[in-house]
Order: C-alpha cells, then structure tokens, then sequence
C-alpha cells in the first residue's frame, strides 16, 4: 500500500482503541491485532507524532510497582477521527464506482478494438 | 537476549539522540517487555518477539526531525571531546579526510533545497513586482492626466493594465509551478534525511 496512506490509517486505527478508555502500549498493539499487525516499533514514533499533535494525552501511572504510560484521546483526537470517517465517505463512493465499471467491463461483450 | 541487553543494544544505537528522547524511547520497550512477562512470556520469548534492536532504531530515527539527529551528533562530539571547544574545533580540522567530504556533500546536497526554495520565492517576488509596477503605472496616470499631458496618461494606462493582467493570467500556472518546486524541496530534504539516518543507524 502507498506509504503515506498507510501512515495515516494508522494514525487514525491507533487514536480508534483509545475511544472506548485508555490504554497503554502493549495493549494497544493486542487489540489491533485482528486488524493489523502494527509491532511496537511501528506504534511508538505514531504514539509520539500523535501526542506532538496533541491528538492523545500521556499520564505516567504505577502499575504492579513499575510505571506504566496510559494514553487518552483528546478532544482534538476525536475530531480526527470524525473527519477521518467523513473523508473515506468520498473515498468509498469512489471505490465502489470503480469496482462496478469493473463488473461491468467484465460482464459486457469485448470490443473488437 | 534478555530485556538488559535488548536495552543497552537499543540505546548504544539511539546515542546520537537528545538524552531525554533516548530514555523515552527505553521506557517505552521496556514497558512493552514488561506487560508481555506480565501476561506469561518469559523474558528471552518476551525479547525475542519485538523488532531488533536495530530495526526499532531505525524506526525511532526515521521519525526524528533532521535537526535533533545533527545536534546529537554534535553532543555526541562534545562529550568525546569532555566539553572542551578548543579540542572540537581540532577535532573537526584534524578529522580524516572522508569526514570533510561527507559534510561538503551534506553542504551541496542542502544547498540544492534552498536554490529550490529561493526559485518559489522569487516566482512570487516577481508577480508581486509586476503587479506593484502596474499599480504605479495608475498612479503615473493620474499624475499626467492632472498636469494636462492626455497622451502619456493614456500611455500609463495601457501599460497598467497590460502589467497587472498578465499577473492575473499568468497566476494560476505561476503558483502551480510554485507548488510544484516546494513539493520538490520537501522531498529532496526528506531524501537527506533518509541518507544521514541510514548512515547512523545501520
């Protein structure tokens, strides 16, 4: 897949897991797993540009006597996501227009030309 | 491999990176490593599943604005050098041949962006040049028609309004090609980049 658009499903699949409560870097990488297999080297520079954005928050908490840092998603996180779903509205509208010429090239008789 | 040295392997390779960006970067993994023991991996498995060390590396540098890759690497000098300016300096003229070459190449290699960078200014500095011209060209006008010279006033007319249409005409493939040139400086940075982070982390 093209790069830039791969950076930016991910972007917007990891700000997702957040929706729900905050989470934290192993857990993240686990709920993804059935959609993606994003390993935590890929995770950590998306959690960081996400924070930079200020897309998510990070809180350092004690867990089982070690620390622990949870991620929340931010208003502005949220709002990405919006537009996100909004954008690939346009993007599937187009999908699903090339897929039908597709059907339709293969189920109409060919040209002689 | 155990969580130490899967550490100690990560940050050797990360050193030439701003120190609060290197501890951020191991807390993060050992954090991971952590939670995969936590859920019943041993520590040799939970180490044995991440990226390398030098993958992990990779991906942390490839992320970095170019700026704090160059400026740790200056640290980097300085704390060989024990801080001392006098032995940097003789550091950087004593240094073996190939260093200086890789930096002239850096230097031209950079420079490449801002002539591309300088080109889209001066697009633009040009249109607006024009269009100043012919703004004063009315103004010249008004100034003959006032002290009763109709021939030349009708002159600067017409030469007002050639200058400020052919900016208007020319403007959409003129800031077409603006766009074009800045799309060709932001990649040629990122292709810098790409060539100083290689050159580090492998």
């Amino acid at each position: 897949m093209d790069m830039q658009l791969k950076k930016g499903l991910l972007d917007v699949l990891v700000l997702s897991t957040l929706l729900k409560e905050d989470s934290y870097g192993y857990r993240i990488i686990r709920d993804l797993a059935p959609v993606s297999e994003i390993s935590e080297s890929t995770l950590y520079p998306i959690l960081k540009r996400l924070e930079a954005a200020k897309l998510l928050n990070v809180r350092t908490a004690e867990h089982n006597g070690r620390l622990r840092k949870y991620y929340s998603i931010t208003k502005a996180g949220k709002a990405r996501i919006d537009e996100f779903l909004s954008e690939w509205q346009d993007v599937m509208k187009v999908y699903r227009f090339i897929e039908s010429e597709r059907r339709l090239s293969e189920s109409a008789p060919h040209d002689a030309n | 491999m155990n969580k130490q040295e899967y550490l100690n392997e990560l940050k050797y390779r990360l050193k030439n990176l701003p120190e609060p960006e290197i501890e951020k970067s191991l807390a993060f993994y050992a954090e991971i490593i952590d939670d995969r023991i936590e859920e019943g991996a041993d520590e040799e498995s939970a180490v044995a599943g991440l990226a390398s060390p030098e993958a992990a590396a990779k991906e942390i540098l490839a992320d970095m604005p170019l700026g704090s890759i160059v400026r740790g690497g200056a640290k980097q000098v300085k704390k060989r050098m024990g801080g001392k300016p006098l032995l940097v300096v003789l550091a950087v003229i004593g240094s073996p041949i190939w260093l200086t070459l890789l930096l002239a190449a850096a230097i031209v290699l950079f420079s490449v962006a801002i002539v591309l960078a300088a080109l889209w200014a001066s697009l633009f500095i040009c249109a607006a040049a024009v269009f100043g011209a012919g703004l004063l060209c009315l103004v010249q006008a008004a100034a003959e028609f006032s002290v009763g010279n109709p021939p030349l006033g009708v002159f600067s007319v017409g030469a007002a309004l050639v200058l400020v249409s052919a900016v208007i005409l020319l403007w959409k493939p003129l800031a077409g090609l603006g766009r074009l040139l800045l799309k060709a400086a932001r990649l040629w940075i990122r292709k810098i980049k790409r060539l100083f982070v290689n050159r580090r982390a492998v």
